[in-house]
């Protein structure tokens, strides 16, 4: 290998006789002068300038003249040369010398382009790719670190130098995106994140629309020295069941923000709604008024009618004053009775969902025990709650923060890092107001200070909000295919041209890490996950298989009746359905036992009495 | 403008018409051929390689000059002997009447031959390459003791340039029991012509079209010189010309068979191993001036070799 044609400070073209280069390999220069860079391989290419494309000028040779050279030894296969582009890793001060040598570095003279630091406490994410031959150089504590998967391959071997990102530089540089199409491997590289923190014990609260986020079973045919068993460093909780909502703490929007997610306000409601709302107001306070204020203003006319102390019953006297107090705050400023009406039943409903039942202690529990949360429930609902948990979970830890800057005593809360997936549903770009994005924009830019780190996995990183985007220091980009989002990713990361071309074509599970601890695009295989996605049974797996096991009950159940035909199957239909235990009716049995028998599970003989279905062969 | 050059092409035109006709039809042609002793064989058996597991070589050159006019400039050449499993032996050089041992040598030539300096760094040139690549090839033949090896262009041309190289070759062949063949894809020769049709043609007049696609013409054997086959081994109307040593005319046929073989059929009509080599070595101007501005001084180039007319504006 040699380098060829012109060169920069930056960039190389490397020719090969023998050997077709890998991309992202890295190759070492032996060019002293500026002490033998490394370069990873951008782009490759193979020609053989005897075979070229047939055109006028360069016709194709007939296979006779290729034979006729063979018999003499000639193969003009063998003229073929391999091209490299080759980015320095380090800018060198001057051109590369044409000319110099090229090889394949070892592992030592690599070590300190690959791993960080602190490589030994890093989160440990998958292989660099290109680095395939350094594998029998590593030293003990990085080899065998990890498993690889590959749809087709099915598991295999660490091939390469581990990818360990030091997750303590963090603090420098906050805040993680994952960004991909689906099928790419975004989920798994977010789960195989989580479960690196679960290993580390670092706290951390992921939003789990999709139900995906459980921990609990290994990855199928891992090795059981790869099986970790996470279940005490997870748990599960569902908005409305486990945890909740402290009315009390809600702000006015946040309030509206939560009866949005049962169904859209108007504005009219939301001003409603704000000028209704106290702070401290509790459920029953705030409900009350609500429902009171309704009251007054359909009873408006007796109410305003009736003197005061023409009424008897002091209760009722109470009431009337009451609902006159109410009229005179808030008739004119809350709409009509419907407006408060539509208010009233979407408060009911999140009532009856439980949300404001738990709070949220059981999951700050969970945190100082340095688990890692996982928080379900509906998209919608989520929003809004990830907006108020986020609020309440980042103010703990200021708190706790603020004091010890001031030197008060304050009761710890943890650092720790919040995960999404689907993070432009909670922190879109654009004019929407959205509950979440505001503290999510906050704790992008200032959640550093306090410990608190954003792990924001999305397939739309165009419609994440550009101001999240921008703090994500380290982003983990798989396959994407939308021109936007290539777009998008360009703007906001170090990928280069041949990088950002080959994003729609990257396997699933292989991503550029392009990231400002490390200072360069890293192309990553992530590693397998310890553990696997609950629901990975396909549903038309699931309906093939269900309609197997009916058909195979029901052979069982007429086995011993056989021979059934018309003529008898009046007679067993008792029996049948009793064992079955689902009525079926004569018809639809008869069909059953035809579609068998089309199937060559029973056998059909005519007789006079019609067809007699008989066991298969 | 351009009126008087029109009607130069025109008589131009019906000079080569006239030409043309004084050749007379193709069949007569091929008659006074038969009768000169030619022979016409269709190619086209199974064309084996007729030397078993000797190797094939094949062996060409290149130059070229980068500068103004004398002696502001400098010739780089390259010559190279590649067989057919792979071994290479590559001669290089340069000249320029820009130092002095090489100034002595055209100075020397000049003064021989009754020519200007500056023919005379042709010559000079010309012999220098040839040198190079009958050195090359006679380094092939003690390496790799080849069965046949392919020179680009014909044996005068050697004989000529390097005599003294030349017979070593000859010896070393002979010896090695290698047959040599010079392919020629312009025949600038006239024998067959003269023989033919009388002075004053050559044999390309004579031989375009001539022959059918896959016919050669061997011509009765010779004793001293050079024996010459024509053949058209593609599809092109125009055959090349194959310098044989006399001894080696009995091979001739076989030999033919094979170059025919490996010819591609759309092609000009080389031996497509000959024109893989004649790509290889060739120096063209880019790498001329590539080499040059990488290992001459920028001074020393802009002093001495730039030529003027390369600051051209337009």
């Amino acid at each position: 290998m040699q380098v060829v044609g012109t060169t920069t400070q930056q960039e190389v073209w490397v020719a090969s006789r023998d050997r077709k280069f890998v991309i992202n390999e890295l190759l070492l220069i032996e060019d002293p002068e500026r002490e033998n860079p490394v370069g990873e391989v951008v782009s490759t290419s193979s020609l053989n300038r005897y075979l070229p494309l047939a055109g006028e000028k360069t016709p194709l040779v007939d296979e006779g003249v290729l034979a006729g050279l063979r018999a003499v030894g000639y193969r003009i296969e063998e003229e073929e040369v391999h091209l490299a582009r080759v980015r320095l890793l380090q800018e060198a001060g001057t051109p590369v010398t044409v000319g110099a040598r090229v090889r394949r570095p070892a592992f030592h003279e690599v070590a300190r382009y690959l791993l960080p630091a602190r490589y030994r406490d890093g989160l440990v994410l998958g292989v660099i790719r290109g680095t395939g031959h350094l594998t029998s150089e590593l030293p003990g504590d990085l080899r065998e670190v990890l498993w690889l998967y590959d749809p087709e391959r099915g598991l295999y071997p660490q091939d390469g130098v581990p990818f360990i990102f030091d997750h303590h530089q963090m603090h420098q540089y906050p805040h993680i995106g994952i960004f991909g199409g689906s099928g790419s491997g975004k989920s798994f590289g977010l789960r195989v994140l989580l479960e690196e923190l679960m290993e580390r014990r670092i706290p951390a609260v992921v939003l789990d629309p999709h139900l995906e986020m459980d921990f609990s079973e290994p990855f199928p045919g891992l090795p059981a020295e790869f099986v970790r068993d996470y279940r005490d460093r997870f748990t599960v909780f569902t908005v409305g069941v486990d945890v909740g909502i402290d009315f009390t703490e809600l702000t006015s929007r946040e309030l509206a923000g939560l009866l949005d997610a049962v169904y859209p306000l108007t504005e009219a409601m939301t001003n409603a709604v704000e000028t209704l709302h106290r702070k401290r107001d509790s459920l029953v306070s705030f409900g009350s008024n609500l429902r009171d204020l309704i009251r007054a203003m359909e009873e408006e006319k007796t109410i305003q009618a009736v003197a005061e102390d023409k009424v008897a019953d002091p209760v009722e006297r109470e009431r009337i004053k009451r609902y006159r107090d109410l009229l005179a705050r808030y008739k004119d400023r809350v709409g009509g009775v419907s407006t408060l009406n539509a208010i009233s039943w979407r408060l009911n409903a999140l009532e009856k969902e439980g949300v404001f039942t738990a709070g949220t202690a059981v999951l700050e529990e969970a945190l100082h025990r340095r688990q890692l949360v996982v928080v379900r429930g509906p998209v919608r609902l989520l929003g809004v709650y990830a907006a108020y948990l986020f609020r309440r979970l980042y103010a703990r830890r200021r708190e706790f923060q603020d004091a010890r800057a001031k030197g008060q005593e304050a009761p710890w809360f943890p650092p720790f890092v919040l995960a999404t997936d689907e993070a432009h549903h909670f922190a879109p770009r654009g004019e929407r107001e959205v509950p979440a994005r505001g503290i999510i924009r906050e704790i992008a830019q200032e959640g550093r200070k306090y410990g608190v780190f954003l792990i924001l996995a999305t397939q739309r990183p165009a419609l994440l909000d550009d101001t999240v985007t921008a703090q994500l220091n380290t982003k983990i980009i798989f396959r994407t295919v939308r021109a936007l989002d290539i777009a998008a990713i360009e703007q906001e990361t170090d990928l280069v041209r041949e990088e950002l071309a080959r994003l729609p074509y990257l396997a699933s599970g292989n991503a550029f890490v392009s990231s400002a601890l490390v200072g360069r695009t890293v192309p990553v295989r992530i590693r397998a996950a310890r553990t696997a996605s609950p629901h990975v049974i396909n549903p038309f797996d699931e309906l093939a298989q269900r309609a197997g096991e009916a058909d195979r009950r029901l052979l069982e159940v007429i086995a011993p009746l056989l021979p059934l035909g018309a003529f008898n199957l009046d007679l067993h239909l008792p029996a049948i359905q009793g064992k079955l235990g689902t009525p079926v009716s004569f018809q639809e049995l008869l069909d059953r036992l035809r579609a068998l028998a089309r199937e060559g599970h029973l056998r059909v003989e005519p007789t006079p009495f019609g067809e007699q279905f008989l066991p298969g062969r | 403008m351009q009126d008087d050059l029109v009607a130069c092409l025109r008589a131009f035109n019906r000079e080569l018409r006239r030409r043309g006709a004084m050749l007379g039809d193709r069949a007569i042609l091929r008659e006074r051929i038969l009768r000169a002793g030619g022979r016409f064989v269709r190619l086209g058996g199974a064309g084996d390689y007729p030397f078993g597991s000797a190797p094939l070589v094949a062996v060409d050159g290149s130059t070229h000059g980068f500068g103004g006019s004398y002696p502001y400039v400098v010739y780089l050449f390259r010559a190279a002997a590649r067989s057919s499993r792979g071994e290479r032996v590559v001669e290089q050089g340069y000249l320029s009447p820009l130092v002095a041992a090489h100034r002595e040598e055209v100075a020397q030539v000049a003064a021989r031959e009754g020519v200007p300096r500056e023919h005379a760094l042709l010559l000079v040139r010309d012999r220098q390459l040839c040198r190079l690549e009958v050195r090359a090839a006679t380094a092939a033949v003690g390496a790799v003791g080849p069965g046949l090896v392919l020179f680009d262009g014909g044996f005068l041309r050697y004989a000529h340039h390097a005599p003294e190289e030349w017979e070593e070759y000859c010896r070393t062949a002979r010896a090695a029991g290698a047959v040599s063949v010079g392919v020629i894809e312009e025949a600038a020769s006239s024998g067959l012509a003269r023989a033919v049709v009388g002075e004053g043609f050559f044999d390309r007049d004579l031989l375009f079209g001539l022959l059918d696609p896959g016919e050669a013409l061997f011509p009765a054997p010779v004793k001293r010189g050079v024996y010459t086959v024509f053949a058209r081994l593609s599809r092109h109307p125009q055959p090349v010309a194959c310098d044989f040593l006399p001894e080696h005319s009995q091979q001739a046929p076989a030999v033919m068979e094979y170059l025919y073989r490996i010819t591609p059929s759309d092609s000009r009509g080389i031996p497509l191993f000959l024109d893989l080599v004649d790509a290889e070595v060739r120096l063209d101007e880019w790498e001329v001036e590539l080499l040059l501005t990488t290992w001459v001084e920028a001074d020393l180039r802009e002093r001495f070799l730039v030529p003027h007319r390369a600051r051209r504006t337009y």
